[in-house]
């Protein structure tokens, strides 16, 4: 009798209390790093590493975010071409997200680029620059994020107030809605830990439809070298990530 | 037999509103009896008997025997159980009364008889002159006769005895909802449910089945569809048979729920089962012994609702773990 009442509670769990229910997913591309390798970035045409120079780029277990990897973007030296990954789509409007560490306050004079939303050139061969996220340090040593244009009309936005201070020796995440137009239709909002701190409008956003988005270590002048910055769980989605989203269930 | 002058004059006032009606028949001579000497009142039964009747009549008018005579006068009463009658000749031609007596109150026979025997030999002009002056006497009018006393009202059917048939089967429509709480989206599902009924008894099994098509759920950002197919087993209480009836259901609830989504990118469908308990109160109206429609209302409990989730919002909510609804249907008993 005893037995016959365990087998049916185990019923129950079995049918009451099974898998969750999974209903699709938003997200557009992700890169988790938890195959251990950068294959998210470089599978397909559509992303690569550039910079990659005596292991800029590399899988890392120091600070994983979730899960056993990231990436660990390595700037030896100083000079625009730092170690960044990045991946290419056409998507009139999206959520970008990727979760930095900075394992120390590093000190740079003028910027340090880690997100970039670049286009395809028309003729394909060439990639043009349009809209960056950058981070430098305040003469207290604070590190603060801030926006920067490449066409000459915009160039750097005012720094928002209070300033979007980054955090450190913890993962922090940088989300962008980024609506890609030629025209002057296009916009950038930009979230830091899930705090809406950058919001542009009414501008062209892009030279062509496809998008390239990238993460990098970008800097033009160091106080000193190495600088290492982790980068993980990077996606792009149709919906907004916010800190609390998952790319993958278990 | 004595007849008091009260009873006597009570019975001529009614024997005198009686005599202008149409009951009263007179014939011609065409069967007149043969008249025979002796006593002019004859008759069968015992009540009255004719020769209460006559001398009744001669106690209250003793020089009747010559208007008998003259008039070559023959009385005949007839007994019926609850009616009686008089017949009388006079002159070749008959007067005929019939009297209703349920109670066969013989003396008051005996007195209606006399009184309209006296009537017909010495009519009213002769009777209330001089010789009858005792009877004559000034009386206030007769009352009216009282009115009909009013129709009663139709006497309502007899009820049928219900029984209770040994299988029910009911088919319905039912809205179900839950409010967005305990994790849930806000849903409204409308469906339909066969269910039958086992047992004659007061405590029956009741099972179930039931479709819910396709209906539409928000969670925050992830909108979907769920459809369902609920089944019950459990029990029914129900009242003593009547045209007006209640039942409780109790029952476990199995659930299969497709759940779909609209508008994310990559949408799935997933088909899961859940395990509850569902109450159900039903109220219904016989329009036959073997017809009823029926309205009720039901609860559904699922205690261990199912996680939804998508990316990369990650856990959305659950299944509803409540649903309460109503239901409208016709049950049919074999």
């Amino acid at each position: 009798m005893q037995r016959s009442a365990l087998a049916l509670l185990a019923l129950v769990g079995t049918l009451g209390c099974g898998s969750p229910i999974d209903l699709g997913s938003d997200v557009i591309w992700s890169a988790q790093h938890e195959s251990g390798d950068l294959e998210e970035w470089r599978s397909g045409e559509s992303g690569g590493v550039t910079g990659d120079t005596d292991g800029a780029v590399a899988l890392s277990t120091d600070y994983p975010h979730r899960g056993r990897y990231s990436v660990k973007l390595t700037s030896a030296s100083m000079g625009e071409d730092g170690p960044t990954l990045f991946h290419e789509l056409v998507a009139d409007r999206a959520f970008y997200s990727a979760w930095y560490y900075l394992p120390e306050a590093y000190d740079t004079a003028s910027y340090w680029t880690v997100q970039q939303f670049e286009s395809r050139t028309s003729d394909g061969d060439g990639v043009s620059a349009g809209l960056d996220l950058r981070m430098r340090t305040l003469p207290g040593g604070e590190v603060v994020l801030y926006m920067f244009h490449h066409e000459p009309e915009y160039l750097q936005s005012p720094l928002a107030d209070p300033p979007p201070y980054v955090p450190v020796g913890r993962w922090f995440q940088i989300e962008s809605e980024f609506v890609a137009r030629t025209d002057a239709t296009g916009s950038l909002r930009v979230w830091l830990d899930g705090e809406l701190v950058y919001a542009i409008e009414d501008r062209p956003t892009v030279k062509s439809e496809t998008v390239h988005f990238a993460c990098s270590s970008v800097a033009l002048d160091f106080a000193s070298t190495p600088v290492e910055l982790f980068v993980d769980d990077v996606a792009i989605s149709r919906t907004r990530v916010t800190p609390d989203g998952v790319l993958a269930f278990d | 037999m004595v007849v008091c002058s009260r009873s006597f004059r009570a019975a001529f006032l009614a024997v005198t509103a009686l005599a202008g009606r149409p009951a009263l028949a007179a014939n011609t001579t065409r069967d007149l009896p043969e008249l025979a000497a002796g006593p002019f009142v004859h008759g069968v039964g015992q009540c009255p008997t004719p020769a209460d009747v006559e001398t009744a009549a001669l106690t209250r008018v003793p020089d009747l025997s010559e208007d008998v005579a003259r008039h070559r006068v023959r009385v005949e009463i007839s007994d019926r159980e609850t009616k009686y009658e008089v017949r009388i000749w006079k002159d070749g031609v008959e007067y005929r009364k019939v009297f209703d007596d349920d109670a066969r109150d013989c003396d008051k026979r005996v007195r209606f008889a006399a009184v309209f025997v006296i009537l017909t030999i010495r009519p009213p002009a002769v009777v209330l002159g001089e010789e009858a002056a005792p009877l004559a006497e000034p009386e206030a009018p007769p009352p009216p006769p009282p009115p009909p006393p009013p129709e009663p009202p139709p006497a309502p059917e007899p009820e049928p005895e219900w029984t209770q048939s040994l299988a029910q089967v009911e088919l319905g429509a039912f809205v179900e909802g839950t409010p967005r709480w305990l994790g849930a989206p806000r849903f409204v599902s409308v469906g339909g449910e066969l269910r039958v009924a086992l047992g004659p008894e007061q405590v029956a099994g009741v099972i179930s089945v039931g479709y819910q098509p396709a209906t539409s759920f928000a969670f925050e950002t992830v909108e979907g569809d769920i459809t369902r197919v609920p089944g019950t087993l459990g029990l029914r209480f129900r009242g003593p048979p009547a045209r007006v009836e209640w039942a409780l259901d109790l029952s476990a609830l199995l659930l299969l729920e497709r759940l779909h989504a609209t508008n994310l990118l990559y949408a799935e469908e997933e088909t899961v089962m859940e395990l509850g308990g569902r109450a159900t109160l039903l109220l219904s109206y016989r329009l036959t012994s073997a017809l009823a429609p029926y309205v009720g209302v039901t609860g559904s409990f699922v205690p261990a609702p199912h996680e939804v989730r998508a990316l990369p919002e990650g856990t959305l909510g659950n299944t509803p773990p409540l649903w309460l609804g109503a239901a409208l249907g016709l049950r049919l008993g074999l």
